[in-house]
Formats: C-alpha cells, sequence, structure tokens
C-alpha cells in the first residue's frame, strides 16, 4: 500500500518528479561513465608501462636490481621458467638479455640500448608486436649465418639515424669479458609504441645473436612475465619468489622478483590517485544531487502537509507516513540512476569500443603523460563497479534525503496541518 | 650507461693518445734567452729559480702532439672492475688531422679500427667492412673500452689559445719540476675546470697530467720510459688512472716508433684503410 501510494504521489506531480529523476538520472550517467573511464585510463597507463616492455613481473639477479650493468646475469634455466608458466595467472615468460651499444653507418651513429629477445616469446609476454609500424617483427627461425643479425629498431632511433627497413647497420658493442664485438645488421621492422625509451633508444634483436655478440652465452639479465590480470601480479611475483626461496641445486644466482608496483612506484602512486580521486568526484556530484532531492522532497513535503494531516485524521500512523515519504524519494533516485545507469553504461560501452577522441583536448595529436603516450584515444574500463558503486551510493543517499523530510511530516499536528496553520 | 663511467669518460683528455700515437716529442726546443721570471711570488718556494716564459711552455705543450708522420705499434693494457685485457695496436698519423689506428690483436677484435680525418672520427668495423661515423655528441664515449675518449683522439681546443697558464717550480720526492696549471678561458668545450703537467728537466719532459673536476682530481696520466727517437724525447709508456674507479686502469706502451717516415696518405681513405685492416 506504501509503495502504491508513493508511486501515486509522485505522479501527482509529474513535472517535478521527472525532473529530481533526470537529475539523479544524469549524475548517476556521468559518475558511471566517469568510473569506467578513470579505470580505463588506470588500466592504459598500466598498459602502457607495462605491456610494451616491462611485463607485470621481472626477475633479475640481486647485483642487477642494485646496479642494473651488463655484468650482473643469471644462468637461463627453462627448468624453472617452465615451472614459473605453470603459476596460475602467468601468462607467458620473456628472457631477456641488455647491452649499450653504438649503432650507425658512415654518416651517423647513436648509442642505444640492444634487447636481445626470444622472438617468439617476446611476441607472446608482450604488445611488442603490436606496435609494428614498418617492416615485421624479428623472425621466429634462427637467421641463417649467411645473413646479417635481424633487428627491429624504435621509430625515434631509426629517423634518427635515417633508415628504414632493409637499410644495414654497424653495432659495436662492448662484451662481458671486455671484447669490442662488431656486427652487421639488418633492420627487419621498426616499431612505434608510445613507450620513449623503447622508441628512442632500443634496438630489439635476437637473444642468441646478442649473447654470442656479448659473449654471455646461456646468461640473462632478465626475465619479463605477462600477467593476465595486473592486480594480481603481486601475490604472482610472492609465489614466485617462493620457489625461487627453495633449495635450487646448482644455481648459485642469487634471484629477485618483483612486480609492476615495485619496478614502477610512480604508476602505482599515479593509478592509487586516480581511484582516489574517482571517489572524490563520487562524494561531490553526489552532495549536489542530495541537496537537489532533499530540497524538492522538503517542498513536496511542505506542500502537502494539509493533505498529510487529512491521511492521519483517515488513522494513517505516523511511522506509514514517514515510509510514504521515503519510499517517494527511493523511487525517485532508484528510477532516476537507473535510467542513468543505461545511459552510461552505454555511453562507456561506445567509447570502450571506439575510445575517446582525446586529441582535441592537446596540440600534437598525442597526449602524454610521464613518458607513457595515449594515443589521442582513450578507451572506457566498464566493470561491474561502475554499476554497483553509483547504485548503492543511490540508496545510501536517497534514504538520508528521505528520512528529514519523513520524520518531519510524521510528527506533524493534525488540527493545524488540517487548517493550514502550519 | 653506468653514470659513473660516463662522468669519467667526459674528463677530456686532449690528444694525450695522441702524444703516443703521433708521438711527437719534444719538438719545441725552450729559449734560455726568453725565459723570464714571471711570477716573483712562486719562485720563491723554490730558490731563486726564474720561470721560463710562459708562451713558451705552452706552446711547447701544444706542439708535444704534432709531428708530420708517424707509425708505431703498441700494447694496450686495459684494467677493469669486471675484466682485464691487453691490445696491440698498429697506428699511421700524418700531418694534424690524420690517425688510423688498428687492432692487430686479440684475433676475436683484429682489424677494428678508428680512422680520424679533418672530417670527422669513425669506427671501422671489419666484419662488416663499414665504417661508422662517430658523431661529436659521442666523443666523450670510451674508446674501445679503454680508459680513453673518443675525444682524446680528436682534440679541438689549444692550451695557449684557449687556457690561462700558471707556471711553477714544484718539488716532488725530491726531484724539481715545473708545473703547468691551464685553466680553460670560460667558452671552451672541456669539462675539467683545471689541467696540471708537470714538466721535467730542460727539455720539459712531460713526466705527469692531473685534470681536475673543481677541486677534485679525477683523473691522472702518468708518463714514463723517455726515450730518444730522431732526436726527440718520447714517454714510451703512458698509464692512465681515473681515480672515481679504484682499481681501474689503462696502460699503453710502444713497442715501435718511427716518426717523420713515408705514410702512405691512401691509409686514411676506405681503400687503404680495407686493405691496412686486412692485413694480419
Amino acid at each position: 500500500m506504501i509503495t502504491r501510494m508513493a508511486m501515486k504521489n509522485l505522479f501527482r506531480n509529474r513535472w517535478r518528479s521527472a525532473l529530481v529523476m533526470a537529475g539523479v538520472g544524469m549524475a548517476t550517467a556521468l559518475l558511471c561513465w566517469l568510473i569506467s573511464f578513470i579505470d580505463g585510463w588506470a588500466a592504459g597507463m598500466i598498459r602502457g608501462a607495462t605491456s610494451v616492455q616491462v611485463g607485470q613481473v621481472q626477475v633479475h639477479s640481486m647485483e642487477y636490481v642494485d646496479r642494473p650493468t651488463l655484468y650482473h646475469h643469471f644462468a637461463q634455466d627453462t627448468a624453472l621458467e617452465r615451472e614459473i608458466e605453470q603459476i596460475p595467472g602467468v601468462g607467458a615468460i620473456a628472457p631477456r638479455c641488455y647491452a649499450a651499444g653504438l649503432i650507425g653507418h658512415e654518416a651517423d651513429s647513436i648509442i642505444a640500448r640492444i634487447v636481445g629477445v626470444d622472438p617468439e616469446r617476446e611476441a607472446l609476454a608482450t604488445v611488442i608486436t603490436a606496435g609494428i609500424v614498418q617492416g615485421r617483427w624479428l623472425s621466429l627461425q634462427p637467421t641463417p649465418l649467411s645473413m646479417p643479425t635481424e633487428v627491429v629498431l624504435g621509430e625515434l632511433l631509426a629517423t634518427q639515424l635515417g633508415v628504414s627497413v632493409g637499410s644495414e647497420l654497424v653495432l659495436f658493442l662492448q662484451a662481458a669479458d671486455g671484447a669490442l664485438g662488431n656486427e652487421l645488421v639488418r633492420v627487419t621492422g621498426i616499431i612505434r609504441t608510445g613507450n620513449n625509451q623503447v622508441d628512442r633508444q632500443t634496438v630489439y634483436m635476437p637473444l642468441s645473436a646478442l649473447q654470442y655478440i656479448a659473449a654471455l652465452d646461456g646468461r640473462l639479465h632478465e626475465l619479463a612475465l605477462h600477467v593476465e590480470d595486473s592486480s594480481k601480479a603481486r601475490s604472482i611475483a610472492e609465489q614466485i619468489a617462493g620457489r625461487l626461496d627453495l633449495d635450487r641445486p646448482g644455481h648459485p644466482d642469487e634471484l629477485v622478483v618483483q612486480s609492476w608496483q615495485e619496478l614502477m612506484p610512480e604508476i602505482a602512486v599515479m593509478v592509487e590517485l586516480l581511484d582516489r580521486s574517482a571517489g572524490l568526484w563520487l562524494f561531490i556530484v553526489y552532495l549536489i544531487v542530495a541537496l537537489g532531492i532533499f530540497n524538492a522532497q522538503r517542498m513536496s513535503a511542505l506542500e502537502r502537509r494539509r493533505e498529510f494531516g487529512v491521511l492521519m485524521a483517515l488513522g494513517l500512523t505516523p511511522r506509514q507516513l514517514g515510509r510514504v515519504i521515503i519510499t517517494e524519494t527511493m523511487l525517485l533516485a532508484v528510477i532516476g540512476s537507473l535510467a542513468g545507469l543505461v545511459l552510461g553504461v552505454a555511453l562507456s560501452a561506445f567509447h570502450a569500443r571506439f575510445g575517446l577522441d582525446l586529441s582535441a583536448f592537446s596540440d600534437q595529436g598525442t597526449v602524454s603523460l610521464m613518458g607513457i603516450s595515449f594515443t589521442g584515444r582513450m578507451y572506457t574500463s566498464p566493470s561491474m563497479r561502475m554499476v554497483m558503486i553509483p547504485l548503492v551510493w543511490v540508496v545510501v543517499m536517497s534514504l538520508v534525503c528521505g528520512i528529514g523530510p519523513g520524520v518531519r511530516s510524521s510528527r506533524l499536528d493534525i488540527p493545524q496541518a488540517i487548517s493550514g496553520r502550519s | 650507461m653506468n653514470r659513473g663511467l660516463l662522468r669519467l669518460l667526459t674528463a677530456p683528455l686532449l690528444l694525450f693518445f695522441l702524444v703516443l700515437v703521433t708521438g711527437d716529442p719534444l719538438s719545441a726546443q725552450p729559449d734560455p734567452d726568453r725565459a723570464v721570471v714571471e711570477d716573483q711570488g712562486l719562485h720563491q718556494d723554490l730558490g731563486e729559480l726564474p720561470l721560463p716564459e710562459v708562451h713558451a711552455v705552452v706552446d711547447h705543450l701544444d706542439n708535444l702532439y704534432r709531428s708530420r708522420s708517424s707509425h708505431s705499434t703498441m700494447r694496450m693494457t686495459v684494467v677493469t672492475e669486471n675484466w682485464s685485457r691487453t691490445l696491440e695496436l698498429e697506428a699511421w698519423t700524418q700531418g694534424e688531422d690524420n690517425a688510423l689506428i688498428i687492432i692487430r690483436a686479440p684475433a676475436r677484435e683484429a682489424g677494428t679500427g678508428t680512422l680520424r680525418t679533418a672530417d670527422g672520427l669513425w669506427n671501422y668495423a671489419p666484419r662488416a667492412d663499414q665504417l661508422v661515423r662517430i658523431p661529436s655528441g659521442l666523443l666523450s664515449e670510451s674508446w674501445m673500452g679503454s680508459h680513453f675518449t673518443n675525444d682524446d683522439l680528436m682534440r679541438e681546443s689549444s692550451y695557449l689559445a684557449d687556457h690561462e697558464a700558471i707556471l711553477a717550480w714544484v718539488e716532488e720526492d725530491g726531484s724539481r719540476y715545473l708545473r703547468v696549471a691551464l685553466i680553460p678561458h670560460p667558452d671552451t668545450p672541456v669539462v675539467y675546470t683545471r689541467l696540471e703537467f708537470l714538466l721535467a728537466g730542460d727539455r720539459w719532459v712531460p713526466i705527469r697530467a692531473d685534470f681536475f673536476d673543481g677541486e677534485e682530481c679525477v683523473r691522472t696520466f702518468t708518463f714514463s720510459d723517455v726515450r730518444e727517437v730522431s732526436q726527440r724525447s718520447i714517454p714510451f709508456v703512458m698509464e692512465v688512472i681515473p681515480h672515481d674507479k679504484p682499481g681501474e686502469s689503462t696502460r699503453v706502451e710502444y713497442l715501435s716508433h718511427q716518426i717523420d717516415i713515408q705514410v702512405d696518405g691512401s691509409l686514411f681513405l676506405r681503400q687503404g684503410l680495407r686493405r691496412a685492416a686486412q692485413r694480419r
């Protein structure tokens, strides 16, 4: 009966009800979309920071963590890698070697970061192949001896050297034993990843080739792991560390496992900050909406004092009256926010699919944040979060807003109210 | 790159290396008649000994590194924290600009070379048979993994024109030396703040050079085993000691050294370089 009365009451003043609902709906839609946008931003940031190169979890030798140099490496151990791959949530493992080398030709050269990768596993563990703008990724088969070693260059590095796919370059690098290696290499691909370090300084070459040139046979500097759910990186890192702690006969290298949060604390802080700012937005928007609802309900309750007096004279208890008013408020809020959710979900689903063009806000084509550029399009990341959080807030808020007018109306003095004197 | 290493390497060594490479020895003899007392305050420290004329000494240092031509073989021993190794090098110079250094041993690196001409500096990769230009931005990088920098092969500044010089007599271990402190003028593209030579004897033979960054001595070159070649006094051994890398050093010694001989100019062109590099 109370719900029916509440509904009826709402329909009696359609304009007011519709406006309040529209307000709630817009606010809900905005927040719903905002949450997915911020989640998308955070995910984009984590992805931008980790997916190209870092991965979500890395393994290094202890000394390398303190001082990343050519000389701090560990023995490649395929059994260990297989064991790590078995851990649920671990996608793929990319073994790597790093060296600094001089790469160039007769007219120019540059000091680059040479990354030795297993072409197949690197492509599985990272999104590197998606960044190829010219040519192709390193071939999965070993390069025939008669051919120059294949390399893939960052786009800006290639531009600076003025080379393109098919160009031959010379690489000089100091091997771990001090020898000065020189190698003819051939550009098979050029990548643009949005990651400055990769695009400006990095040269990818097959792991075995770099291990040979740098006198690092069977040694690695890094294992980069792809973890499907980046929020689980920490617990997976701990699991791996747990296995490494077990006695490993014949493996003297002391290894350290780190998640992306430890590898890039600044990104972790940014994500945290974004999340908190979303909470703040939520609070502010709902505060404004709550004041609006509160005002509307108070006005409508005051307007109807006479009517309420009659209802109570007819036998409606104060408790029932209060519940009618609270129910009205909740109906307004819930219906409004459901409509808003539909709109918000639809909008964020649209932006999740097609992206939001941010280039309007930036003079350049890309928006760069902390060295990670977003190529002008931001994709929202819809989840249950963006439905549940606004819904819970709406229910709580409408309860709070309804209680005031409800309690006040239930306390009215019947004769005074009917006579219209209060 | 390792920052410490880079810092170390940025101390521009000027052509010390070429001292050895071109081996040019004290060709400019001091003129005793021009030696005048420059600084009353300084010479009191060591008796009433007059100081030579500043210009003559600095000009002598500048010319120390120049000869018409030279051909030499050297042994270079590099000791670092992570490895130590010995290279055998063969080098030619011609005039002020042309120099070619080729690694002869060990076999794995044989043929790798560095070419310097008036147009710039190149590394030669024997496996690829290609030259790679070293842009000016990389001059402070290590040369062939040693404690020399590429800049050491490409000295651009002049002691006389780009530095202010102060002479003093100093005594070390009972011997008397002429100390030349060179302070670069503000716009000179060098990274040291002061460079001090110790010169021995009447012929001003360098025995040591200290590079300062502020008040701190960051790198020391020592010269020893002075021999007479074509009537010039040439230190046959030089050692570089970077002070921020304890235990590390690079030592170069001549195995043979000829100066002012006929050097084939085509060595400093691609074909000649290739022939020289591939000869064993």
